[in-house]
């Protein structure tokens, strides 16, 4: 009987294994102390439904989500797109039509690199050798003009400084715009610690806004980061925000410039509410709007 | 026999059905595509936070605990492997977390309740009468009344046994469901259940009488 006195609890969650139900049911049946205990544990049970069941208010929900998914997107930058993601985006806004096109395009860059390559192999010890006698492997070009040859030689000059030495400043602002997209990044990589010259802003603001390549642009971002208070940093970071195609940078840029919100964001938000992709952002707009005491809706 | 129906004591909901294209947005997720995880966030928060805020009573620490257990999540992502519904995976780093928050917080140091002594008398000082109101047994409690001392009596369990019933009483789901996230067997969990349920009985006496 005591046995069974403490099954009664599980058998009224309905957790017993059935062989042990059957007994507390036969139980019941045949004895009223026990049918008695039963009904008064239930009703104990029960009783304790009465703990008031707390519902997470809708703002605090809002807040946890917001809080979160900063930290997400923080946590995880958007990526610089390679070469064979930036191949497949060219054909990906044409719809599905292009991509056989894209897969072909693809195929024949494999087989003629791969024959261009054979050959640049098999030509490869000639001109090692010729180059251990003669010092020419940095020719540019050569021409024949009026019975001479004209040798174009690509010199290599190495340029230490420091980084705020002009010469080194204005080469790095000049490597911040090469079509190497690598040599762009490290430049903004080491122009970022200079961000306090006039310059330097001009040239991370040029590459946030015209940058081809998403990974520069959220360097320039980042760089620009401590700048937000500057008008034109404010107002590159808005033009980002409308028209920039990666979402993640456009999060980034969305939490620079509601880290301290004016009332100039108003209609810029009111916008995004109505017509942003990105969830996060919107969230954030709305959230702006309310905190500026602003309306989510333009009119 | 209908009063032996887990429903008819538990007003807690169901766990939400899985979106359609859950698995999807799971994989998604696991490439960490953040608009992914916050639509795979939005089916589960509410249910999380409620949980969060009912074990831990306090709307900080579940902010807090909300936070962890979804980033947890997100960082742990790629190693889910579909084995167990992802509800129930999210679910239990949710509850490691107030677990990990309640002892901490020193929950069953606080209350002087233990595991390891649960056939031992309660503490006199928890039985004896505190003189307010709603410790009064000749007077009918009402329902704040009745809510207020059966939050003091739930500060009386083990962070798991507390972790437990909030679970399977108010939560309503299986005890074989909550073994799971809690990490222990379905068997301990019957057990913690059991001595939940004991613990809130001596707690309460004076209310049943």
């Amino acid at each position: 009987m005591d046995d069974l006195r403490d099954k009664i609890s599980l058998y009224l969650y309905d957790e017993l294994p059935a062989a042990e139900r059957d007994r507390v049911e036969a139980e019941i049946q045949t004895s009223a102390e026990f049918s008695a205990t039963v009904e008064n544990e239930r009703r104990f049970l029960e009783g304790l439904n009465a703990r008031r069941d707390v519902k997470p208010p809708d703002a605090l929900l809002a807040e946890c989500r917001q809080d979160l998914m900063r930290a997400v997107y923080h946590e995880h930058p958007p990526a610089a797109p390679t070469w064979l993601q930036s191949f497949f985006g060219m054909f990906s806004g044409s719809g599905m039509a292009w991509q056989p096109v894209g897969a072909l395009a693809l195929i024949a860059i494999g087989f003629f690199g791969g024959r261009s390559w054979n050959q640049e192999q098999q030509t490869q010890p000639q001109a090692s050798e010729l180059a251990a006698n003669n010092s020419f492997s940095n020719v540019q070009s050569v021409e024949m003009d009026a019975g001479q040859v004209r040798i174009v030689l690509d010199e290599r000059r190495t340029i230490e400084g420091a980084p705020n030495d002009p010469m080194i400043n204005g080469l790095l602002i000049s490597s911040s715009q090469s079509p190497n997209s690598g040599l762009r990044l490290e430049s903004l990589d080491v122009l970022q610690r200079r961000s306090d010259n006039r310059g330097v802003r001009e040239a991370l603001i040029s590459a946030l806004l015209a940058d081809a390549n998403p990974g520069v642009r959220l360097k320039a971002l980042a760089a620009l980061a401590p700048h937000r208070r500057d008008p034109n940093v404010r107002q590159a970071l808005v033009a980002t925000l409308q028209s920039d195609g990666n979402a993640g940078i456009r999060v980034q840029a969305i939490d620079l410039l509601t880290a301290e919100p004016d009332r100039e964001l108003v209609g810029i938000l009111q916008e995004l509410v109505q017509h942003e992709t990105n969830n996060y952002i919107r969230f954030v707009s709305q959230q702006t709007l309310h905190d500026l005491n602003a309306s989510v809706d333009n009119y | 026999m209908e009063l032996a129906k887990a429903e008819s004591i538990s007003p807690g909901v169901a766990p939400p059905a899985p979106a359609l294209s859950e698995t999807a947005l799971i994989e998604a997720a696991q490439r960490k595509d953040p608009d992914a995880f916050e639509q795979l966030v939005r089916l589960y928060d509410r249910s999380v936070l409620r949980v969060t805020m009912n074990v831990l009573r306090s709307p900080e620490d579940a902010r807090d605990a909300y936070q962890e257990a979804f980033l947890k999540a997100y960082r742990k992502l790629d190693t889910f492997r579909f084995q167990c519904s992802f509800h129930t995976w999210l679910y239990r780093i949710a509850t490691n977390v107030c677990l990990d928050q309640l002892r901490r917080k020193g929950v069953r140091k606080e209350y002087g309740v233990d595991d390891r002594d649960e056939n031992a008398a309660p503490n006199p000082l928890q039985l004896a009468s505190d003189g307010r109101p709603e410790a009064n047994p000749d007077r009918a409690l009402t329902g704040s009344e009745l809510g207020r001392r059966i939050e003091g009596a739930m500060e009386a369990l083990s962070p798991k046994e507390r972790v437990v019933f909030e679970l399977r009483h108010y939560e309503g789901l299986r005890l074989r469901a909550v073994g799971e996230m809690v990490g222990i067997s379905e068997e301990a969990a019957k057990n913690c259940l059991f001595r939940a349920t004991r613990k809130l009985r001596v707690q309460l006496e004076d209310v049943r009488s």
